[in-house]
Order: structure tokens, then sequence, then C-alpha cells
């Protein structure tokens, strides 16, 4: 759900009030995810990007012995306050003894570690042999149109877009090796288009996932900025009825370490 | 893993933690609600029942 680390410095800040309104929509959309991963009574599970907890929340309803981990102290905050077992750590560097978890799930975290290479290793030592890693991220062409607006009124204040770009949108080819050369096998490997409705406007959208490009408008220019941006939108991301959606675009897959 | 002992930190999470960068034990000083990695010279904070691994949020310990 928020940021696993790398990204730290990105300028991404997570406000758990508005991630409840402007976000709910993300522990409801991980749902498969527990079908992929089958939770059994008992199991050490880590919750890599845990965000506020929702998710976590389920597994432990499960019977799982689960862990959450999230960067973000006010995201893990509101996590423990669901009675859940969480730490602030970076997908990065880890804090987890090897072989500590049964499985690891991850949810909408991953694509704010901008490492991969160094994240998977990390997830592979704190697994146990026939350990299962199953995760939903953004994949390439994720929030592609949102994006493009964005860059579109970047450009025209000469801002630097590459340098706010705080995400990791990978092709399902180029994950899979990924996840191969770390020695996992890839069970499951699914690239897919996920329209995505909003509660609110795109502004709101924007307030929440997108505050690394912000944070690079100057204050007196981000309103008219975000006007812009959302003007752009409207005919693709705005129904007749008025109901936004975003482009989201999603990798989600289930790898599995040899016993 | 949802016990809590009196300083509100997980028991069984605190079993699985380690120093982020050298991965190697911490000591879990119940009074000043910290986990100390020698090795790395990084005292952790417990903030609210939260172990803060994160190496920019430690502070440093006194040789």
């Amino acid at each position: 759900m928020t940021s696993g680390g790398g990204g730290a410095g990105h300028g991404q800040h997570w406000d758990p009030d508005r991630y409840r309104r402007e976000a709910g929509f993300v522990a409801e959309l991980g749902r498969p995810l527990l079908e992929l991963l089958q939770p059994q009574a008992g199991e050490c599970i880590l919750d890599l990007g845990c965000g506020d907890g929702r998710l976590t929340a389920e597994l432990a309803d499960a019977g799982a012995d689960v862990a959450g981990s999230d960067l973000s102290v006010e995201q893990v905050t509101a996590a423990r306050r669901l009675g859940l077992a969480v730490c602030a750590a970076d997908g990065h560097a880890l804090p987890f003894k090897d072989d500590a978890f049964d499985a690891v799930l991850s949810n909408a975290a991953l694509h704010w570690m901008q490492k991969p290479d160094a994240v998977l290793a990390e997830v592979r030592r704190v697994l146990k042999p026939g350990g299962r890693f199953i995760a939903e991220m953004g994949g390439a062409g994720n929030v592609a149109r949102i994006v493009g607006a964005v860059a579109s009124a970047m450009a025209q204040r000469a801002l630097d877009f590459s340098a706010a770009w705080p995400w990791y949108f990978p092709a399902p080819d180029a994950y899979r090796e990924k996840l191969q050369a770390v020695g996992f096998t890839v069970e499951r490997m699914e690239h897919f288009p996920r329209p995505t409705p909003l509660p609110a406007d795109i502004s709101g959208w924007l307030a929440t996932f997108a505050e690394s490009f912000l944070s690079h408008v100057p204050p007196d220019q981000r309103d008219a900025f975000i006007a812009e941006v959302r003007a752009a939108l409207q005919v693709h991301q705005r129904d007749e009825s008025g109901q936004w959606s975003a482009d989201y675009v999603r990798l989600r897959f289930k790898a599995v370490l040899a016993d | 893993m949802s016990d809590t002992d009196k300083a509100g930190v997980d028991p069984k999470l605190l079993e699985i933690l380690v120093c982020p960068l050298t991965k190697g034990p911490l000591e879990y000083d119940a009074e000043h609600q910290e986990l100390i990695s020698r090795q790395a010279h990084l005292a952790y904070p417990i903030r609210d029942g939260i172990p803060i691994m994160l190496p920019d949020e430690a502070r440093r310990l006194e040789d």
C-alpha cells in the first residue's frame, strides 16, 4: 500500500486519514491476493508495505501469525491501532532474521521501491525454503494517462518530470527474470488493466499518490497545476455521470522458492 | 503476533527482528524502549509499541 523505501526521498508522505478516504479501494482490491496466498493458520507471514494494515488484519483474521512493515511511520501507527505487530522498515533493508517467514505478501507497495533487485534479495532472504511471495503492484503502463497529463503540465513550467518520478512499474517479463534471478519459480504472472473508480475527484488521487510531482511545483502554482491536469484528464478519466477513475495497470504474481 | 507486553511491543515480533544494516542481533532495552545493534552502533527507537527500524531515525551509540 505504501512505500517500502528507497523512494523515501521523493517527497511522498502518507496521511492516514486522507489515505482511508482516498485510497480505501487499495485494500478492497487486494483481496484476490489472499486467494492466491491461501494463508494457513499458524503460518508466519510478512505484509511488506502494509500501509494502514487493512489487508494485514484480514491475514491475521485467517489465523496467520502476521507481521507488517512499512516505510511510513504514520501508516504503521494506524496499523498498530488495529492491534497488528508492525514495524517501520525499508523494503530494501528488512529488519528480519533469515528464514523468518513462510510467505511474504505485498499489495500496491513494491512499485514505490525503486531498487527491485535489493528488495527481491531481501524477500528471498527472509523467506524459508519453499516460501511463497505473492504480490500485486503497478505494472508497465500503470496510470499512463494521468502521468502523461502531469508530465505535460510540468513541461510547460520547465519542471524536471523524470527527477520527480517515484515509481517502478515493470513489464511482466522483466520482473519474472528478476524473480528467477534470485531463485524464485514464477507460478503466476498476470499483467492486466484495471480501471479503478475513485472515491472523489482526480485531485484527491493526485494529492494522495502524486505528491512527489506536486512537491516540485511552486506552492502558489499548485492549484492551477492541478486544475490543468484535471481538465486534461476529464475526457478519458471521467464518465458521463461524473465518476472519475484511474487508469491502473497491475502486475500480480505468485512466486515460490524451492524446498 | 497480536499479544503485547507491558511496553506494547509484540514479543513475537521482537524475536524475529534484526538490525536492518548488519542483520545482526538486537538487544532490547525495555527501560529506554530501544533496540540496540552493537555491530552498527545504533539504537533503534520503539515508539508506541512500534519498532522504528530505520537507520536515519536511530540514535548513534557512543563508543
